[in-house]
């Protein structure tokens, strides 16, 4: 495996892979003015869609937990991981038609997108810490254990 | 807290038991240790299965800076089971927090040959959270190694060429079919002193 896999690279100073980071790095700036601007639209999407609820509507369930989960996964990628881990949480009632009443879904839901827009105006990055843990303790959500 | 410290400020006194000066220990050396081979990758080609078009697009602006050879992205494992063989890429990366059972069963089945490429590809994995069942089921499954998020230039690099590096033989066993989890790896390849005693599950 790897031998086929090694005669198809070979070692180049290290210099290169210092310019290739400090281009990365150039490229992060604007990865991440694109990051932000992707989730304040996801998280305005979400917020429209949540205006209008229609919680016994299938197709509004399915947009809703799309845009959960692109905020699961854009969040966990970019180190926002609190992002991620409401977003999942959210994505887990949504899915979820066990919840008692509508009462219950709505006040859920909108409890975790205000959190989801929290964490990105006030740049809660990783698990944001202390913050964090108060936020999923609210929120009533299991911090992971890694 | 005190102990870190003290093992820290130990951490190049270690000796073996007779008294011959050790190197760090295994664990330490696989979080990083050492320096990063620069490698070029311009002959490397690559499969990448994340859902989530921001981040795909992402990637492969890194992979770009990176001067990755190929680089193809699929949106989940179905259509990467129909680009794979088109493909016939030399690292598959998965993402496992979205793919979930999906990705792991496209890990099985590649390593299973059922594909279309050779079932001892290089697989890498990522995943933002180490402590998951399906990521220990991962690395039962045959992955090569498991990149933890996020997502940055660094860790996307170093997880490229921990898999290029990966030197472990190919086992194939009713139970395993994958690297030889035996062994730890390190940057420089493995060191055969660090083979663990227990066989095989």
């Amino acid at each position: 495996m790897s031998r086929m896999l090694r005669n198809k690279v070979h070692v180049i100073p290290q210099e290169h892979l210092r310019r290739m980071e400090i281009a990365a790095s150039i490229a992060m700036l604007e990865l991440s003015t694109g990051f932000r601007r992707h989730v304040n639209m996801t998280l305005r999407d979400m917020f429209v869609l949540m205006s209008a609820p229609r919680h016994g509507d299938d197709a509004w369930r399915a947009r809703l937990h799309d845009l959960a989960r692109d905020l699961q996964s854009v969040g966990g990628s970019f180190d926002y991981r609190l992002l991620s881990i409401v977003g999942e949480a959210m994505c887990r009632i949504i899915r979820d038609e066990g919840l008692a009443t509508e009462d219950d879904l709505q006040r859920k839901l909108a409890a975790y997108a205000a959190a989801l827009d929290a964490i990105i105006r006030i740049d809660l990055r990783g698990d944001g810490g202390d913050d964090g843990r108060a936020l999923l303790s609210v929120l009533r959500i299991p911090a992971p254990a890694a | 807290m005190a102990v870190n410290r003290f093992k820290a400020q130990n951490a190049e006194k270690r000796v073996s038991v007779v008294g011959r000066p050790v190197g760090p220990s295994p664990v330490a050396r696989r979080s990083f240790g050492r320096e990063v081979p620069a490698l070029d990758l311009r002959g490397i080609s690559l499969l990448v299965v994340n859902d989530n078009e921001f981040v795909r697009t992402y990637m492969e602006r890194l992979f770009s800076i990176m001067r990755v050879g190929n680089v193809v992205t699929c949106a989940n494992p179905r259509s990467a089971r129909v680009e794979i063989a088109a493909v016939q890429p030399d690292i598959v990366v998965i993402d496992l927090d979205l793919t979930g059972m999906d990705g792991l069963q496209l890990l099985h089945d590649i390593r299973r040959g059922g594909a279309g490429i050779p079932h001892d590809i290089a697989i890498l994995v990522a995943s933002a959270y180490v402590d998951r069942e399906y990521v220990a089921k991962a690395r039962e499954a045959g992955a090569n190694w498991i990149l933890v998020k996020p997502l940055t230039f660094r860790r996307l690099y170093e997880g490229l060429v921990r898999v290029i590096m990966d030197e472990r033989a190919f086992i194939e066993r009713d139970a395993y079919a994958g690297p030889d989890r035996r062994v730890l790896v390190d940057l420089d390849g493995y060191d055969r002193a660090d083979r663990r005693k227990e066989p095989h599950s």
